[in-house]
């Protein structure tokens, strides 16, 4: 077999899987029809509660991009985008553990490390479809966004999933250990909602912990976003969207290939000690 | 001699106790090594059924976790169609078709058909033949009616069915049955037993099948390998077992209840006689005597007797002396 015909091969085995997942997630989802809606408007709410908050807050300097209400939407659309790669692949862990089908999506033969992307597939697609909602009805409710931003909001939802993928398989690979709790996502989204910027300027955080920020991927995506969405989003003091963008790439390359390395140590710990059937 | 398509050496599986930094994530309370499979050798052929036999944790499912690359051996070393288990499990998981003890394992929610579809995406079939292969699949295994019926509405018998087409789907030449017949009933499990034997024959399979029902591994008439304690205690076929362990028998029916329990009473101090079960009016006894001589020791009770036959010793009861045995008792 010549290496295209190999990698033509590969392809089209990825491509199989992920519609596979793909497909399998949403026949999920509408197989439970309240679950789905309720979800789905959940997402909704913090959009609502900001509104008044905003009204109440009336901030507009250039530090939240001259409109505080905007600016914590678009927070709120990276939480909704980045939660789909940090927190989706542990999730369809624990539904298939669950559900009962995990041994046998391991017995499958597809490589273990293509699980991941396969598995957040679809948590990805409902992400980027709740995301268009929230930003549809917060505009609705007087947030602003820059039309002609979106190409490079997208760019940004790419490489912010990616990043938040990274930090979700790390956590998968704890989670198929210690089956129960999941350590890394808990200490990351407590920290992202606090530390990045999500609902207010980072530097309103002490400059003692700040540095915490800069080590979050959130923070890069929240900064990329508002510069790509916010009509005043340049006037945001701070780093500018291209190197938001290449922090995020490079947290992308970093995160993903540390966290297959660890997740590839994870499994074969769990092959090891017999914890891959067992829950 | 036809070459082996499972071939298993010496495998033994030690499952160590948790280190101190995986203790932390996960409690167990083994504190010490478990041994669960000790130098386990067999091969299997094509067109072979071999049944894994023996007691809860004798190491039948870590057998099978070995074999489908979910753990690894501690020693020795397995091959399916000469690709290592441990090192190649990706390429060895396309040639096998697993099935699962739980049905669980199926998605419920959905129809016969998606379950197979996802399997056959997973597969990577040409996506213009997966429903056409789900649809000749499901007609194997008698599903074709329940094509559109979700797994929450089909009888255990018919899970088991769609698990079994779920395996058998991507054509492979390994299939590796976790306990097919755990839940089912003797009739749905006789006519899963059937298709997979007809499958064996048809698609020349090496089959490696658990199994707690013995009519299962009776009806099977193939390979039987009898593990206790992570050990074989015997791999070969039935015929072999019983020319090796069986004890003669015979069967002794009276015309009335009570005469059975009177001449069981009176036999069990013959030497050379054994009071196997007295359920009257049958009496079943052990010896090596002809029947002739027997009869001789039978005359003294009293009563008349209406039959006298060669007896099976049942295979439940040849195996657990096996075990026993195994085990030093007596």
């Amino acid at each position: 077999m010549t290496l295209l015909e190999r990698t033509r091969s590969r392809l089209h085995r990825a491509a199989s899987v992920g519609l596979a997942f793909l497909r399998m997630g949403y026949l999920q989802s509408i197989a439970y029809p309240l679950g789905f809606f309720t979800e789905q408007a959940g997402a909704l709410v913090p959009a609502v509660i900001y509104m008044f908050v905003g009204r109440l807050v009336q901030r507009s300097g250039p530090d939240v991009g001259g409109d505080y209400y905007t600016y914590v939407v678009t927070g709120l659309l990276v939480v909704q985008v980045m939660a789909a790669g940090v927190a989706g692949f542990t999730r369809e862990i624990d539904l298939a553990v669950v559900r009962g089908n995990f041994e046998m999506l391991l017995v499958e033969p597809v490589p273990w490390k293509l699980l991941p992307f396969g598995m957040v597939l679809w948590p990805g697609v409902l992400a980027i479809g709740s995301t268009l909602v929230i930003g549809s009805v917060s505009t609705l409710l007087g947030a602003q966004f820059r039309l002609a931003g979106i190409p490079q909001a997208l760019a940004v939802a790419a490489l912010a999933m990616g990043a938040g993928l990274s930090l979700g398989i790390l956590s998968a690979s704890v989670k198929i250990l210690a089956k129960r709790g999941d350590p890394i996502l808990f200490i990351y989204m407590l920290g992202a909602q606090i530390f990045s910027g999500v609902y207010f300027p980072i530097d309103l955080i002490p400059s003692v912990l700040r540095p915490i920020s800069w080590v979050i991927p959130h923070t890069y995506a929240n900064v990329a976003m508002r510069k790509a969405l916010m009509p005043q989003g340049a006037a945001i003091p701070g780093l500018s969207l291209s190197q938001a963008l290449l922090a995020l790439a490079l947290f992308n390359i970093i995160g993903l290939t540390v966290g297959l390395w660890v997740y590839g140590r994870s499994m074969e710990t769990g092959r090891k000690y017999g914890l891959l059937a067992g829950y | 001699m036809a070459e082996s398509v499972i071939d298993v050496q010496g495998v033994g599986k030690v499952y160590a106790p948790f280190p101190r930094w995986l203790r932390l994530l996960l409690r167990s309370s083994d504190k010490a090594a478990v041994l669960a499979l000790d130098d386990v050798s067999l091969q299997v052929e094509a067109g072979q059924i071999c049944a894994v036999v023996g007691p809860n944790g004798a190491g039948k499912s870590t057998l099978f976790r070995v074999l489908t690359g979910l753990t690894t051996a501690t020693t020795g070393q397995a091959t399916i169609l000469g690709l290592d288990v441990a090192r190649q499990s990706s390429a060895v998981r396309r040639v096998v078709g697993f099935m699962p003890a739980d049905d669980r394992s199926l998605f419920l929610r959905h129809t016969c058909l998606e379950n197979l579809i996802f399997h056959g995406r997973m597969q990577a079939t040409p996506g213009s033949k997966l429903v056409e292969r789900a649809n000749e699949t499901l007609e194997v295994v008698g599903l074709a009616h329940a094509r559109n019926r979700v797994g929450f509405a089909l009888s255990a018998g018919m899970r088991a069915r769609l698990q079994l087409a779920r395996a058998i789907f991507h054509h492979p030449s390994v299939l590796i049955l976790d306990e097919p017949t755990g839940t089912l009933d003797p009739v749905s499990s006789y006519e899963l037993v059937r298709i997979i034997q007809d499958l064996t024959v048809e698609r020349n399979l090496a089959v490696m099948l658990s199994s707690h029902r013995i009519e299962d591994i009776e009806a099977l008439h193939d390979r039987v390998l009898l593990l206790n304690h992570g050990k074989v205690v015997y791999l070969g076929n039935l015929e072999k077992l019983r020319a090796m362990w069986e004890q003669p028998r015979i069967e002794v029916t009276f015309e009335h209840d009570e005469n059975a329990t009177a001449t069981a009473l009176m036999v069990r101090e013959v030497p050379g006689i054994e009071v196997v079960s007295v359920e009257p009016p049958h009496l079943v006894l052990g010896t090596t005597m002809g029947v002739g001589e027997l009869l001789g020791h039978l005359n003294g009770g009293q009563g008349i007797i209406k039959s006298i036959q060669q007896a099976r010793m049942p295979l439940r009861e040849l195996l657990a002396k096996m075990l026993q045995r195994q085990e030093g008792q007596p």
